[in-house]
């Protein structure tokens, strides 16, 4: 290929970048569209006060999603709770605190578990796990909310550490030499120095992984246990607008349920959309402050 | 005169190259030691064999002894239990550029103390104040000590290292080319500190500049492709064509 070719490759590359880029706003605001679109028939006073119920008995006419509503933000949460601090252990393991081999060995096994697909943290989960849980504290069937919130922290785990990785990686080299000359244990310097100084990195991974827990179908669906009800306990079942929108559009296809779908969907969608409008003003916010 | 710092067959290798081989040498307590060479030298390394800085890097294996006179006796850096943090707490160390933390200046002054040696409240005011005074820094940043220590000019961020190094009491000092990156007036404040301070400490600055070496240097260590080729005390014989025939061939 001759030099002029390579000079001149840059204006088609933008032409294709920019397309793309049309494109793919185009495909998330015609979904957008669509959702809206199919949840009209949803907007009439007696159905919105059904859908906007706790309960879900499609038979006797009650199409109350707010249950699932709950179950997701209930599970996401809770997995966040879980995963967050263990991520942040595992990121200081990583960044010092642990010895340089086992820090190679836990990092690589952490990108690893990124192309382990969800079902199979899922079956894993069902054989070991929910047997496991059943066994140990005696409580029902072992499909639960404490299933899912163990599944589902396994699951966002490698988002928030590689999340948390990143920016101690932009962070971490800048007093790697000054901390250690002055003395300061790799503990210390963690501490005083690198999380200080990584909030909007904090930020950024919980917010991600929170979008990554509300928006799994394949945990929740397997583990736990899918009764649309409120829990009482870590114990009981729940079910997931994700896991919801699974199991219901495999069943029906015309009645006032499957319509409900739309509105688990559009929820779900106005989430996610918040989650990244969050990380945007975010970077927005890091830029302007440097 | 007791010896400072005493380096035996120091051997020191990154992913199995030698960057430097068989150094043997002493410097003396109220001595400012100058290692001169060229650029790819191993001139740094050497410095950072003292403090054991160079096990932060990547494949790095150090072999020979080197042994430190504290106030309290003997350090052997390389034994087994000696712990590199509480070494490189009593053995200072200022960077070629200035490596301010991303902090305030009053944090970057206040926060090695309560993490190195347990000093907070007024005492580590105390001492933090003493010490920018000692450098030249007070005047110029006692009505910001809330500001960014980023904030300062390269000149007044080398000196807010110094004084942050000068604030832990450390009982040797090395200095990496500390006045390679600031102006002039800055550079002949922080070598007129260096000569006031080697009453106090031992001082070991890697140097550049000859006109520098020849204000600053008590003894020269010179270091030629990882080996120590020759070394000049201001007391010896001849001393000054010594130093003009030994450096001549290096700067």
């Amino acid at each position: 290929m001759s030099a002029g070719s390579h000079i001149s490759s840059p204006i088609p590359a933008r032409i294709v970048i920019a397309v793309s880029a049309w494109i793919s706003a185009a495909v998330v605001l015609s979904i957008f569209l669509f959702l809206a679109w199919f949840c009209r028939p949803l907007l009439d006073t007696t159905v919105l006060s059904s859908l906007l119920s706790w309960d879900w008995r499609p038979f006797q006419g009650d199409f109350g999603i707010l249950s699932m509503l709950t179950g997701s933000l209930l599970l996401a949460s809770s997995s966040m709770l879980l995963a967050f601090p263990v991520g942040m252990g595992i990121c200081c393991f990583v960044h010092g605190v642990g010895p340089p081999g086992p820090a190679r060995l836990v990092l690589w096994t952490i990108k690893l578990m990124t192309s382990v697909p969800t079902v199979v943290y899922g079956f894993v989960a069902v054989f070991v796990l929910v047997p496991l849980l059943r066994d140990v504290f005696r409580e029902g069937s072992g499909f639960s909310l404490l299933a899912a919130i163990l599944g589902l922290a396994v699951l966002v785990l490698p988002t928030v550490v590689l999340m948390l990785h990143s920016q101690f990686l932009t962070i971490e080299p800048q007093v790697r030499l000054t901390a250690a000359a002055l003395g300061m244990a790799p503990s210390q310097k963690l501490l005083h120095l690198v999380i200080p100084a990584s909030g909007r990195g904090f930020l950024a991974a919980a917010i991600l992984g929170l979008g990554r827990a509300l928006g799994d179908t394949m945990i929740p669906l397997m583990l736990a246990g899918n009764a649309a009800q409120l829990p009482g306990s870590v114990f009981d079942s729940i079910r997931t607008m994700t896991a919801h929108i699974a199991l219901v559009v495999a069943t029906d296809s015309r009645s006032l349920a499957y319509l409900s779908l739309f509105a688990c969907g559009l929820l779900l969608f106005m989430t996610t959309a918040l989650i990244n409008l969050g990380l945007r003003m975010l970077a927005g916010n890091r830029e302007n402050g440097s | 005169m007791t010896a400072a710092v005493s380096i035996k067959n120091l051997r020191v290798t990154f992913n199995g190259a030698a960057v430097l081989e068989d150094i043997t040498c002493k410097t003396r307590c109220g001595e400012l030691t100058v290692i001169v060479g060229r650029s790819g030298s191993g001139k740094s390394t050497l410095l950072r064999a003292v403090n054991r800085l160079n096990e932060c890097f990547p494949g790095c294996s150090t072999t020979g002894v080197v042994r430190l006179s504290l106030h309290d006796g003997q350090l052997a850096v390389y034994a087994d239990g000696t712990c590199p943090e509480r070494l490189r707490g009593r053995v200072g160390m200022v960077f070629q550029s200035p490596n301010v933390l991303p902090l305030s200046i009053e944090r970057n002054m206040l926060l090695p103390q309560r993490l190195v040696r347990g000093i907070t409240g007024r005492a580590a005011e105390e001492i933090m104040r003493r010490m920018l005074r000692r450098v030249g820094l007070f005047d110029e940043v006692c009505d910001r000590m809330d500001a960014q220590a980023a904030t300062l000019s390269g000149g007044q961020q080398q000196r807010l290292c110094l004084a942050r190094a000068l604030a832990l009491e450390p009982e040797v000092l090395l200095l990496d080319e500390p006045t390679a990156s600031v102006d002039y007036q800055s550079a002949r404040r922080i070598e007129d500190l260096l000569l006031s301070l080697k009453d106090e400490l031992s001082l070991l600055v890697v140097s550049h500049s000859l006109p520098q070496t020849r204000r600053l240097a008590d003894r020269v260590l010179l270091i030629r492709e990882g080996r120590l080729t020759g070394q000049w005390h201001r007391g010896q014989a001849n001393a000054d064509a010594a130093f003009e025939k030994m450096l001549s061939t290096t700067f």
